[in-house]
């Protein structure tokens, strides 16, 4: 199968930090990567550098076989269209109603306004919000707002959703609902997803790949079943047993170096 | 009744209003076009331009500085280039849209700053540009607080107008003076508070209908 995404090299730093350090990863196409690690691992940063909202120092990020590194800000713009977004507090305005919301993208696109709010209406009644059309966003749960989200990052039917901590604002059983919803689409459309987060219970939901950062570096990355039951990394292992997947492992005499951290 | 020249009332009134409303609207405009180029070239702006940023704030604190009635009296020279004289009502509209604009633009950057930065983020996510950012996130969404801005300019401008008189631009404050200061009647000098408190009253009210209007948060 092809790769969804190609990244090689890929480093940004902000000063004197270096958020994301010489990363390197594939995705295949319609599959779903978890990208998990606390907050200040880089996460973010790796998410945005994927639709070049953040500008790489060094490397290459290439989504479906185009290299997205090194295009114009126009260029990047059209890209950018192809790829969906969804974020922790939603984003979506204020001043504009729930079908405007999702038609936005269509109409930055070029789409007549008729047209793009008969798709934004569909992509409403997938997403389970057809009586919610015309309410403003501040009328809705938490859980309705991501579905919006959701909703606005299909409309232009890109092949890669990036989700940025999607779930970390929800209570758990919306981000359930949530994460089923994703699964969904991913099944039906074979919508390619990354999904970053600090939570492992989001991504044993959901995950097929997993990539584990720690200051700014992958340290592991394989199938998301292999590392939930023979995780390879320090990190990984502390990320599990601190969500209640693995029971304290220590042997007796180990230097409680993992305490430290 | 109450012995008032009524006829001087209206039209002073008349040109209180043109001289609000005119100056009003071009403060408006280039003050709200001042508050975008600050917001988006501001550190947390879509495009980030720290020198122009500095020399933009700076301009405009300098004429926020100058007191108004230096102002009216200073920009002689240029309402004369503008207007084609320095005397009347028309006249004492560019030293107010002058005062006014810096002020809206200050007021207006503000609401613009506050707009959530992830929502312009998102609207870049889906392939904005920054045109689209302006029309789509800050604008609308700081739409509520630059109407409710737009009304303490516009009062703050009936105030200023006051002293229009001095380059002989009528209005109500000039009345209030020549007839109640120059010529001791204080039934005309309350007649112009009546009236000034009613229309800033109409004013706020009008204003706060229409920023709740705007306002879906």
């Amino acid at each position: 199968m092809a790769n969804i995404i190609e990244v090689a090299g890929l480093s940004r730093r902000f000063g004197a930090t270096a958020a994301v350090q010489d990363i390197s990863f594939t995705q295949a196409e319609g599959t779903v990567l978890g990208i998990i690690g606390r907050s200040g691992a880089g996460k973010s940063t790796l998410l945005r550098c994927l639709n070049g909202l953040e500008r790489p120092d060094a490397g290459t990020v290439a989504i479906a076989g185009e290299v997205i590194t090194g295009l114009s800000e126009r260029e990047l713009r059209a890209a950018r269209r192809r790829i969906g977004m969804i974020f922790q507090h939603f984003n979506l305005l204020s001043a504009k109603t729930v079908l405007d919301n999702v038609a936005l993208p269509l109409r930055l696109a070029g789409t007549p306004r008729a047209a793009a709010r008969a798709r934004a209406g569909e992509l409403l009644a997938l997403v389970g919000l057809s009586d919610k059309l015309h309410a403003y966003p501040a009328a809705l749960s938490g859980g309705q707002k991501q579905r919006v989200g959701i909703a606005r990052a299909l409309a232009p039917k890109p092949r890669l959703l990036l989700c940025d901590e999607a779930t970390s604002a929800l209570d758990p059983e919306t981000t359930l609902g949530v994460l089923d919803l994703l699964r969904d689409i991913n099944r039906s459309f074979g919508l390619s997803i990354v999904l970053i987060t600090h939570e492992m219970n989001v991504v044993r939901q959901i995950a097929d790949q997993l990539l584990v950062l720690s200051g700014g570096q992958i340290v592991e990355d394989g199938a998301m079943r292999d590392i939930f039951t023979k995780p390879r990394s320090g990190e990984a292992r502390l990320m599990l047993r601190a969500a209640g997947f693995l029971p304290d492992e220590r042997a007796p005499g180990e230097p409680h170096v993992e305490l430290a951290l | 009744m109450w012995n008032l020249p009524y006829s001087d009332l209206f039209t002073c009134f008349l040109q209180t209003l043109q001289m609000v409303g005119v100056a009003g609207a071009l403060s408006l405009a280039t003050g709200l076009l001042l508050a975008l180029l600050l917001t988006v070239t501001g550190p947390r702006g879509v495009t980030p331009q720290p020198r122009f940023h500095l020399a933009l704030g700076t301009i405009i604190n300098a004429v926020r500085s100058v007191p108004f009635i230096i102002l009216l009296v200073a920009l002689i020279p240029l309402t004369r280039l503008i207007v084609g004289t320095a005397i009347g009502t028309e006249a004492a509209i560019v030293p107010l849209a002058i005062a006014a604009t810096p002020y809206y633009a200050r007021i207006a950057e503000v609401s613009l700053r506050d707009v959530d930065p992830g929502l312009a983020e998102a609207v870049r996510a889906m392939g904005g540009s920054r045109v689209a950012i302006i029309r789509h996130v800050l604008i609308p969404e700081a739409l509520p607080g630059l109407i409710s801005g737009f009304v303490v300019t516009l009062v703050t401008l009936i105030g200023a107008s006051a002293m229009a008189g001095v380059v002989g631009a009528g209005g109500l404050g000039d009345l209030a003076i020549r007839y109640g200061y120059d010529e001791f009647q204080t039934n005309v000098v309350v007649a112009v508070v009546v009236i000034l408190i009613f229309f800033v009253w109409v004013l706020q009210l009008a204003g706060d209908r229409l920023a709740a209007l705007a306002n879906h948060r």
